[in-house]
């Protein structure tokens, strides 16, 4: 066969784009339902998905905005998958429904309680998902709820959650941040079971639904971060208190910065503002049993004192590491008792045995859920003091003298 | 010369290729001795042509044998005429008019005070002089005449060039007059190795076309198949550069120039000691300069004039004009209406926000708005200067707000094709901005199909191209297809300092290319 000329070969090269793949599906940008947040809940055997869906024109918009109109609206809808549920939800949103934007996921306790795993499949294997959205439960809550709450400032609440747990995961140790490949990660992990932060509403979450929450200077009703949600496998079993988070934070060296507090007497104390703290983790065999040994370096800076000691001096600096470090021994010393208690190895002692001895892990990664809690754990702190901030003493030590 | 053929058939002109172009010229016939015979002829030939002046006299203080001045009104110096030529002729005596023999080169060696004197045996040639301003001078009974030059005319003078002006450089443009353009370019370059070829092309107009180029630098091969050309362009009429340069260039299909035109003598002086080759044509300010490849078009004089780290900052930002001006619609297209998840969130919003209500797919707002562009440019070359206003009044207030206020166009739509109309001004070169305007249509097109996948389809359908095309027998692409090290001194991104360019670009000189002596430069150094 003769080859077609010049021009018709461009025809046919032009042609071969039209059966190529790549990008089919075009979608003018005010034909969508950009979703911010999703919401997952367990109603009855269904799921119930809720999902926040943005009003571009009340968040950036030149004419009308501010009018007191949500910014997001939510629309749910129950499905015996995610998917079904997704399915029915276009029946009630405007546009089709666009998750590559979502910034958060809600997990609500009760869904939790029964497992996450389900809910999961669908997230992992949506190719408009991204990976870089956080996943968070609703602390006795559900995701409905949470995501019912006008937020402040930041007007849109799926970036609020996810910017203020951004903030806060790097300036408080107690907030975990989880980004979808650490949820599925630590499922699939047999070493480390999965930790996820907790979502709590302050104050009347009635009035929080309302635009009336915006227009106090007190907002009625608040979004907050608050305690480690510990799973066993994709079943949440139990909360850990404020203390046991950090403690968890120092042991997974999850912390960049974070604030300390020592006591020194009658509701007097020093406030250290950690910057810098690095966890190393190391495992050695005595008598056929892992001795787990943590190794936590810690550089902190004075921020605050009410304390009568006398900060001038090397000794009461070296007295107030040294206390820094009992106290910082006591958190991740409730924190595994916790997790021991729970059956629940959350620090990845599992994992950290699988790499360093293997043997051990194989012969026994079966019954790690009860050696777990038989497991010892050493801790070393090395906790420095570098800078007492711009005064020396404190300032009612001054007062006294 | 397959596609002339398809085109005449495509446009049914086959059956005229045996047609006779003009009124055939008689054969070559010498002049006549009889002097009233020859103007009756010249008279006949002209067709009594209302410009040709006859002024028929007595050449002699005394005696005097009769003869015949010739010229065309408008074309020619009359000041001159009557000092230099009429005032000796007829003051001269008789030693100079007698002998009839001799009367013309007597004539000619003794009398006339003017330059350039030829002599004419031929009405052909006769002709030829006389239209192009010479001032004819017959004798009774001399089968020979002189041709004096002593054109003038009513010439502009040279001014600022109006399309390519720089900040810092010269200010001194080409006009319409041949001689001048020369002149100019012999100012710019005092070397005896500069070479000028003039050759009249149209058989009608009979315009000048000078090859300018520097003996030793210019490629013979360049050099040849520019002659080659030039010699077989059989046209009625040439009446600027663009007739020449659509005849010469190498590839008919293509949106890129592959001849560089500028009104500026010091780019084409440049040029000329870069070994390129340069093509006046009479009655045009605009000068060809070959090969042309894509960095010229990219380059401007200003580069050259002003500080070299500046001029690479300055070439790098004209890329950036240049990636936007051809892709920023189209990736704005093909972001928004297939790839959001691109965007950052917040970005998203504001541009959705932007958008909504707007009743039209992205493409058809974007088309909308470029074309209208357009059409506003265009209209603004062709409007006298008087209500030129009007038109970016309306431009501006009534497209540009109103759309956006009645919520037709999105507001980021307005920022996007402006952003393209800013850019394409930023491109030096008028000719290369063009292809760059008719591809960012084309690729709006394959982005609102394909998204950002047609896009880089197009592009790699561009760079295809580029690849294939040839500035006499140099390829467009380099220095960068095929790559040349050396030349990255002075290319589409940097420009080292001048007192580092030791060689001439390879792209074209391949010999005597070398520029400075790097020992000079050492001693200059030194001292």
């Amino acid at each position: 066969m003769k080859l077609p000329n010049r021009f018709g070969r461009l025809l046919l090269a032009l042609a071969l784009l039209l059966v190529a793949t790549g990008c089919w599906d075009r979608h003018e940008l005010n034909n969508l339902a950009i979703i911010s947040a999703i919401g997952f809940d367990k109603h009855g055997d269904k799921i119930r998905v809720t999902v926040q869906v943005l009003d571009p024109d009340e968040v950036a918009g030149t004419t009308g905005g501010g009018a007191g109109k949500a910014p997001v609206i939510t629309y749910e809808e129950e499905g015996i998958t995610v998917d079904d549920a997704f399915g029915r939800l276009t029946t009630k949103a405007p546009y089709p429904l666009y998750l590559s934007h979502v910034r958060m996921v809600v997990f609500g306790e009760t869904l939790a309680r029964g497992g996450i795993a389900k809910v999961l499949d669908f997230l992992s294997r949506d190719r408009q998902m991204r990976t870089d959205f956080y996943l968070v439960v609703a602390k006795k809550r559900t995701a409905r709820e949470v995501l019912g709450i006008f937020t402040q400032i930041e007007k849109i609440p799926g970036n609020k959650l996810y910017s203020s747990l951004r903030t806060a995961s790097q300036e408080w140790a107690p907030v975990q941040e989880t980004l979808l490949i650490d949820v599925i990660n630590d499922l699939v992990n047999k070493g480390k079971q999965l930790v996820l932060t907790g979502v709590q509403i302050e104050g009347d979450e009635k009035a929080g639904g309302t635009p009336k929450n915006n227009e106090n200077i007190r907002s009625i009703a608040r979004l907050s971060f608050n305690g480690i949600a510990v799973f066993k496998s994709d079943k949440l079993i139990g909360w850990l208190t404020e203390n046991e988070s950090k403690g968890y934070s120092y042991i997974r060296d999850k912390v960049k910065r974070t604030i300390g507090n020592v006591a020194c007497g009658q509701e007097k104390y020093v406030s250290l503002k950690v910057i810098r703290s690095e966890t190393k983790q190391s495992v050695r065999m005595e008598g056929g049993e892992p001795i787990v040994r943590l190794r936590v370096e810690i550089e902190a800076d004075v921020n605050e004192s009410t304390c009568d000691i006398d900060l001038e001096k090397d000794e009461a600096i070296a007295e107030l590491e040294e206390e820094s470090a009992r106290k910082l021994n006591q958190l991740i010393d409730s924190s595994i008792n916790r997790a021991k208690r729970m059956k629940s190895d959350i620090f990845g002692f599992g994992d950290l045995l699988e790499r360093n001895e293997p043997g051990y892990w194989r012969a026994h990664q079966d019954q790690w859920q009860t050696l777990f809690p038989e497991l010892e754990v050493e801790t070393e702190i090395v906790y420095r003091i570098r800078r007492i901030g711009t005064r020396t003493n404190s300032l009612l030590k001054e007062m006294e003298e | 010369m397959k596609l002339k053929a398809w085109v005449g058939q495509l446009f049914g002109e086959s059956q005229l290729a045996n047609a006779s172009s003009e009124p055939s010229s008689s054969a070559p016939t010498p002049l006549l001795e009889s002097l009233q015979s020859n103007l009756a002829q010249i008279r006949q030939a002209l067709g009594d042509s209302g410009d040709i002046v006859i002024r028929e006299f007595k050449a002699g203080k005394t005696q005097g044998i009769p003869a015949a001045l010739i010229y065309t009104d408008g074309l020619t110096d009359s000041a001159k005429v009557q000092d230099m030529v009429m005032r000796p002729l007829m003051l001269a005596t008789d030693e100079h008019i007698d002998l009839r023999n001799e009367t013309t080169e007597r004539v000619k060696n003794q009398l006339l005070t003017i330059g350039d004197v030829t002599d004419i045996d031929q009405f052909q040639t006769l002709y030829g002089s006389l239209l192009a301003g010479d001032t004819v001078i017959l004798f009774e009974g001399a089968a020979t005449a002189l041709a004096l030059d002593a054109r003038g005319w009513k010439e502009r003078s040279v001014d600022e060039p109006t399309t390519q002006a720089t900040i810092r450089g010269p200010k001194e443009g080409f006009t319409e007059t041949i001689k001048t353009n020369i002149g100019l370019l012999r100012r710019k370059i005092k070397s005896t190795d500069m070479r000028i070829e003039l050759q009249k092309i149209g058989r009608l107009s009979q315009t000048d076309v000078a090859l300018v180029y520097i003996n030793g630098l210019a490629e013979e091969s360049v050099l040849g198949q520019l002659r080659h050309r030039l010699k077989h362009i059989d046209i009625d009429a040439v009446f600027e550069s663009g007739n020449i340069e659509e005849f010469i260039q190498d590839d008919t299909i293509s949106f890129f120039p592959t001849i560089l035109n500028t009104e500026r003598p010091d780019v084409i002086a440049a040029g000329l000691v870069e070994g390129r080759v340069a093509i006046i044509v009479d009655g045009t300010p605009f000068v060809l300069l070959v090969p042309a490849l894509f960095t010229h078009f990219m380059q401007s004089p200003d580069d050259y004039y002003q500080r070299a780290d500046i001029a690479t900052l300055i070439r790098m930002l004209r890329l950036i004009a240049f990636f936007l001006a051809l892709l920023a619609p189209s990736i704005y297209i093909a972001i928004t209406s297939f790839h959001q998840e691109m965007l950052p969130s917040p970005l998203l919003i504001s541009l959705t926000a932007a958008r909504s209500g707007v009743p039209f797919p992205v493409f058809v707002e974007a088309f909308v708005m470029e074309l209208t562009f357009e059409l506003l440019r265009e209209a603004g070359l062709r409007m006298p200067k008087a209500i030129g206003q009007a038109i970016s009044i309306v431009g501006a207030l009534v497209l540009g707000e109103a759309a956006v206020q009645a919520g037709l166009v999105s507001p980021a739509m307005v920022i996007v094709v402006s952003l393209t109309a800013i850019t394409t001004f930023v491109i030096p070169s008028i000719s290369l901005a063009v292809p760059i305007r008719i591809l960012r249509f084309m690729l709006m097109g394959l982005s609102a199909m394909f998204g950002l996948y047609g896009i880089f389809i197009g592009i790699v359908y561009i760079m295809l191209h580029l690849n294939t095309l040839r500035s006499f027998g140099v390829p467009y692409l380099k220095p960068y297809a095929p790559f040349v090290l050396g030349d990255q001194k002075d290319g589409v991104l940097f420009r080292v300092p001048v007192w580092a360019m030791f060689l001439r670009s390879f792209a074209v000189a391949k010999r005597n290319i070398v520029r400075q002596r790097p020992q000079q430069t050492r001693e200059r150094g030194e001292g």
